[in-house]
């Protein structure tokens, strides 16, 4: 088992190039302005490389004013070493970087691509009268399939997946696992939704991409007071029913994106993986460094691993 | 450009050829292939308001099927299950292949998975869902390796970048149509949302929104709503860039608010294919729709212009 650090602030990049972390990441898997807002990537790629640890490049979607900065840093990172890694979310790029021969190797799926229904917040709902087959398979992401990495492993040469720690995606894993594909899990958080739009963004009146990147090292946290409903031709909001009203209690949002934690201790056997997996944890989701050593001693140091 | 609205019924196909659209998209319950309320639809059986959202049974849709035909009205059937199981392969290629006996036009596919497996299976026309949300035009190369026919765009982009996507079709002379949304769109990326529940409620809701330490606290807080509804301003851009189709969400609304949202842009398509300009169509639509100011245009709903939630588009 490898950790990974995805660092929102690389201001104390000299301090975790000197941690148990095996591998640092930079970049965000929703928002492209993450990693073009750090100057001088490719100093800081350099810096990476050279104190020995690994790297891992993290890709959002990618809209076209982004796109040509993001194919020149990797671009740059490639030139520095062949072995950094590169997380995509986004089929655009992953089809350009490999027509035009930039990439043809190191690529890991996102959780932009790689999602499920078992993130959705009614999901228990939605298959509570399904048959055993139904109810076993519905949650499972859509790389959880022997089909999907198989083509992906064949046509991109993928060779790694990120999944969440909810029980399904954890399941979808030792399938991708078996497929030879490597297995990343996200700590802590989930991802309920993605947007285009930038929540914090919009909250601070920053624009992204134009001072906004220490915005999203701290979250926002919100819980729904009232819903929007159309009736007949006009809108209101009105207070939802108990069983809403607790399911959207305490989001976390963190710049376009809304995350929840964890609903309860979840369980990784390492033995049902292999020593390759790779636990990432993402600074902006501790509140401090104490607790990020504590928790990336307690994965190296245990056999079980909670939240 | 055709417009292109839900059906969940018969009497909805019936309402939808007495408009004159040019294209429906439906789908069937999926009870005879096992699923109870999950289905292959895109949507499940019913939504949390009880709305049944689909037709129940492939006679229905056979019914649809020759009511559009017989005005010349396109079919397109809703495969677009964001998360197709491997384990439920079987079952989705039969719900395909009864579609397609019942004679729809074109398939609309939502999943990866399913992508894959029906690649070269039909001679049937296969639509890329929303729900792979193609933020740039390099995603058109991604789908014309699977032979789609149509690509499906996300609300949050601008014309600019819808035209970007367009005419890098045509540069690589790919014979792929772009269908956009026309009428109502999420705040969150569809098929990368985990809120959803009856259609559009929670993202457009009120927020308390505080700190980690609980300070700071604001009431009443619209902070993850981003949804741009309306199109009716963008129109002649949209035709002018060959935008095929013009969708209207809504397999979960009322008959309706949906048949008056149907009926208020067909009129639109109609003046615009006389040439009339955009501010006279709005005009006009205003006169018969004195509601519409009110909810979409004072919100700034206006889906693929600059507005506020734009400028905060990553």
């Amino acid at each position: 088992m490898k950790m990974e650090l995805r660092l929102c602030n690389i201001e104390k990049l000299d301090t975790w190039l000197n941690s148990e972390f095996d591998i640092i990441s930079i970049g965000d898997e929703y928002c492209p302005w993450k990693l073009l807002s750090i100057e001088n990537v490719k100093g800081v790629v350099e810096k990476i490389i050279a104190s020995g640890k690994e790297l891992i490049i993290v890709t959002s979607f990618v809209a076209s004013a982004a796109f040509e900065k993001i194919i020149n840093i990797i671009k740059d990172a490639k030139a520095v070493s062949d072995k950094i890694k590169y997380v995509i979310n986004d089929y655009g790029l992953l089809v350009y970087l490999k027509d035009n021969k930039i990439l043809s190797k190191n690529i890991i799926v996102g959780q932009m691509l790689n999602h499920s229904l078992e993130e959705y917040l009614w999901s228990e709902d939605v298959v509570k009268e399904e048959t055993k087959k139904v109810k076993n398979n519905w949650l499972m992401s859509n790389y959880s399939s022997s089909r999907v990495i198989d083509f992906f492993m064949r046509e991109f040469n993928i060779e790694g997946v990120i999944f969440n720690k909810l029980p399904y995606n954890q399941e979808g894993a030792r399938i991708a696992k078996r497929c030879g594909c490597s297995i990343y899990f996200m700590d802590k958080y989930y991802t309920m939704a993605v947007a285009r739009k930038c929540h914090a963004a919009k909250y601070n009146n920053l624009c992204p991409g134009h001072g906004c990147d220490k915005l999203c090292n701290k979250p926002l946290l919100g819980s729904l007071e009232k819903i929007y409903t159309i009736d007949n031709m006009s809108q209101k909001f009105v207070i939802p029913t108990e069983d809403v009203l607790e399911k959207t209690k305490n989001w976390i949002i963190f710049g376009n994106a809304v995350y929840k934690e964890y609903p309860y201790p979840l369980i990784l056997k390492y033995s049902d993986y292999t020593d390759d997996m790779v636990i990432i944890m993402s600074q902006k989701y501790y509140d401090n460094d104490i607790e990020i050593n504590m928790v990336v001693s307690s994965y190296k140091e245990g056999g079980i691993i909670c939240n | 450009m055709q417009l292109m609205c839900p059906v969940s019924s018969i009497a909805a196909a019936k309402m939808f050829a007495k408009i004159g659209v040019g294209e429906i998209y439906v789908g069937v319950d999926c009870n005879d292939l096992g699923l109870n309320n999950v289905t292959f639809t895109g949507r499940t059986r019913v939504l949390c308001s009880g709305e049944s959202v689909q037709l129940s049974d492939f006679s229905e849709l056979k019914e649809v099927v020759d009511i559009c035909h017989s005005k010349n009205i396109k079919v397109n059937f809703t495969a677009n299950v964001r998360n197709l199981p491997e384990a439920l392969i079987d079952e989705y290629i039969q719900y395909v292949e009864k579609g397609i006996h019942a004679g729809v036009d074109a398939v609309i596919v939502g999943s990866i998975v399913a992508l894959i497996a029906l690649k070269d299976r039909y001679d049937i026309q296969l639509h890329s869902s929303t729900f792979f949300y193609p933020f740039n035009k390099y995603n058109v190369d991604f789908f014309h390796f699977f032979d789609i026919k149509r690509i499906i765009l996300p609300t949050a982009l601008s014309l600019v970048e819808i035209k970007q996507i367009v005419d890098y079709i045509a540069e690589k002379n790919y014979d792929m149509e772009v269908e956009v949304f026309g009428h109502f769109g999420c705040s969150n990326i569809n098929g990368r949302c985990n809120i959803f529940n009856n259609p559009p409620s929670i993202c457009r809701g009120q927020f308390q929104v505080y700190d980690k330490s609980k300070n700071n606290i604001k009431s009443s807080v619209n902070i993850i709503d981003a949804g741009k509804d309306c199109t009716i301003c963008s129109l002649k851009e949209l035709n002018d860039i060959g935008i095929t189709s013009l969708k209207i969400m809504g397999r979960g609304l009322s008959l309706q608010l949906v048949g008056t949202l149907a009926s208020l842009y067909q009129e639109a398509l109609y003046h615009l294919s006389n040439g009339m300009e955009t501010s006279e169509i709005r005009s006009k639509l205003l006169e018969r729709a004195n509601w519409w100011e009110n909810s979409y245009c004072n919100d700034n709903r206006c889906m693929y212009l600059d507005t506020e939630t734009s400028k905060y588009y990553v």
